[in-house]
């Protein structure tokens, strides 16, 4: 990856910037409960040196970045990123609703979407094929507990 | 009892017919996970794991065990056919195996590789079996400022083992401590860190946090490079390696055993040290040094049985003192405790049936990868061609349901989905994850060996000092962190590194 022009590294800026600021919200959410002394620690004692190490870390790559040349951040696959997690998402909240069957083919349907150029035949063929196999190891081998299809009656 | 007293009866255990078919499904499903481009050993496990919820403890332990081998073995499979290492510990194996394979002997690399496997992994066994209840009584005498800093070290090795700079995994390692310490305080019973849910009350699940950054992860870094294409699969010849290849290989299978044996003791040592290791000492002792990167079949038998070696006794700072090692000993740990077994030094004393039954499935376990992979390597070389627009949405599937099926409920899903964004989002911040989750796993155990050291000793930290087996530890501890911040350590540290990503 070619350096960036100006003598600073973006990847090491935004790692720092990251890590510093779940650094110091932890450490700070920490001295919300009691964190008594070395001798008889408290629940917010380990978790605020910890954050605090974090912080101070964060703070050491974003010094760091800020001074030497190096790569930044290419090619985010965003499209990717959304469909996969989206589709996660939609399982999570709807498989007790949707059930088995029809959650499994949504999400196959819907992170396959991250390959544009697939025809919706091999699309839909594969989503059944896959949900066809995992039900039989899922729900009729290892008897998993989600109901097969959506629930009609309230 | 005596040695063969007890692998007599680990024997015992691992031959009843539920284990062994367990045992060969976990390597079988292994393999073909592990074989499976862009699926390494530990994303394997995590999404195999929930398969063996269901299953009796010693049947879903050594079931487990089976995947192990199996990834591994088939992270060698992709090394020599693919030059695609399935994780760090197959790396040098494609520097001379895939030039191997691009000569036509892939078959006899792959066949070396699993006799020196084999080899390597039925010795270290007997290691493990003979010196796991020594240690495991000196375990018992371990006291809580010697844990503490023996999990330090560990964290230690495994800073010094990840790629890239040691600022970013020192801070990946303080990050898995810090996640760590979300859930209920042991000690006093207070929430931390909860944000008022109570799903998360016991703290992250360590399987979708383990799927989302080794799992979803990739998946996302592999639709991203998809289309430059995952190499080639080159023509298999014969199976068989010539005469000249095992007379060449069997010292290094020999040498290999003994280093990987030595070296997968160590914490945070394992696999991927070992195979390092044993590649360049081969290198050292050939009498034509010229040879290795071309298609040298020592550099394939020495590193292959050196990492299943080490990949064996890794489990011995697991089994004796509860302490893992590596992120796939992790995954372990996180599968005992589903099971309801702690592992560690009484492990031994209240479950000898658990204990050594996998001990004696690993043998099995062994023999069977050479039963199961020489004959369907053609298969293997199959399974390499799927394309990953079809792989991809069952590795998918298979997570989705693994995670909800933890505890019937979406929310884990939500966990894996967050943390599959953070990984993939930490491997374009050049970091990597392995030592996130160590500190994951190690985090809770330090924070509580802290306080109850700080506790015995009133709050002086003189106590970690008294203790001669936490003072030897902090020494080595000491002289390990000075030799690898040395400039010309660090060289050698860099240069190690970008061998294998070339």
């Amino acid at each position: 990856m070619p350096p960036s022009r100006s003598g600073s590294c973006p990847q090491d800026i935004i790692a720092g910037i990251f890590f510093l600021v779940i650094g110091l919200a932890g450490m700070w959410n920490s001295f919300s409960y009691p964190i008594g002394t070395a001798l008889q620690m408290g629940p917010g004692y380990f978790p605020a040196l910890v954050f605090g190490l974090l912080a101070a870390l964060g703070l050491a790559i974003l010094v760091k970045g800020l001074l030497a040349a190096g790569p930044g951040i290419q090619g985010w696959a965003w499209r990717p990123t959304l469909l996969v997690l989206g589709g996660l998402v939609l399982f999570a909240v709807l498989a007790p609703v949707l059930g088995f069957v029809l959650s499994c083919m949504l999400l196959t349907t819907v992170a396959t979407l991250a390959v544009p150029e697939m025809p919706w035949r091999t699309r839909l063929g594969l989503a059944a094929a896959l949900t066809g196999f995992c039900w039989l190891i899922f729900i009729a081998g290892l008897g998993v507990l989600i109901p097969s299809w959506p629930e009609l009656l309230p | 009892m005596d040695l063969f007293g007890n692998i007599a009866m680990g024997l015992g255990v691992a031959v009843q017919p539920i284990n062994i078919g367990f045992c060969f499904i976990g390597a079988l499903l292994g393999t073909v996970i592990g074989v499976l481009p862009g699926v390494g050993p530990t994303a394997t496990m995590a999404l195999l794991l929930p398969l063996t919820f269901g299953l009796p403890t010693e049947a879903s332990i050594i079931m487990l065990a089976g995947i192990y081998y199996g990834a591994q073995y088939g992270g060698s499979t992709t090394a020599i056919l693919l030059n695609l290492p399935g994780e760090t510990s197959s790396v040098v194996t494609t520097l001379d195996g895939h030039q191997m394979a691009r000569q036509g002997r892939a078959g006899a690399a792959l066949a070396i590789a699993a006799i020196g496997s084999l080899v390597g992994g039925s010795v270290a066994t007997l290691v493990l079996a003979a010196f796991g209840p020594l240690l495991t009584r000196a375990a018992l005498s371990f006291s809580a400022p010697d844990y503490f800093a023996l999990i330090l070290f560990g964290l230690l090795v495994s800073i010094i083992l990840a790629h890239g700079s040691l600022l970013k995994s020192v801070t990946m390692v303080v990050a898995g401590i810090a996640l760590g310490t979300i859930g209920v305080d042991i000690n006093t019973g207070q929430f931390r860190m909860t944000f008022g849910t109570m799903e998360l009350a016991e703290g992250i699940n360590f399987v979708p946090l383990a799927m989302g950054l080794f799992g979803i992860a990739d998946i996302l870094r592999n639709l991203e490079n998809r289309g430059s294409g995952m190499g080639t699969v080159s023509v298999i010849s014969s199976l068989w390696p010539s005469r000249d290849d095992i007379r060449r290989s069997w010292p290094a299978i020999l040498r290999g055993t003994g280093l990987g044996s030595l070296l997968g003791v160590l914490p945070g040592g394992g696999a991927t040290l070992a195979s390092f290791a044993s590649y360049s000492l081969e290198k050292k002792v050939a009498a034509d040094p010229a040879r290795f990167g071309k298609g040298a079949i020592e550099g394939v038998a020495g590193p292959e049985t050196a990492n299943n070696a080490a990949a064996q006794t890794s489990f011995v700072p697991l089994l004796t003192l509860g302490l893992p090692t590596n992120a796939v000993m992790a995954l372990l740990v996180g599968a005992f405790i589903i099971q309801g077994v702690q592992p560690g030094p009484m492990m031994l004393k209240q479950q000898p049936g658990l204990f050594w039954g996998l001990i004696a499935s690993m043998w099995i376990g062994n023999l069977m990868l050479v039963v199961i992979n020489l004959p369907l390597i053609g298969l293997w070389v199959k399974l390499l061609r799927v394309r990953y627009e079809f792989l991809f949405p069952a590795v998918l599937l298979f997570c989705a349901i693994g995670a909800y099926s933890l505890h019937n409920s979406g929310f884990d899903i939500l966990v894996m989905a967050v943390f599959g964004a953070v990984g993939y989002l930490l491997i374009k911040l050049g970091c990597e994850p392995t030592p996130l989750l160590l500190g994951f796993v190690l985090g809770p155990m330090l924070e509580e060996n802290l306080r109850r050291s700080l506790m015995l000793s009133r709050g002086s930290l003189m106590t970690f000092i008294e203790h001669p087996i936490s003072l030897t530890i902090l020494i080595a501890f000491a002289l390990t962190l000075v030799t690898v911040v040395r400039p010309s350590m660090r060289r050698k540290r860099d240069i190690a590194f970008a061998e294998e990503e070339t």
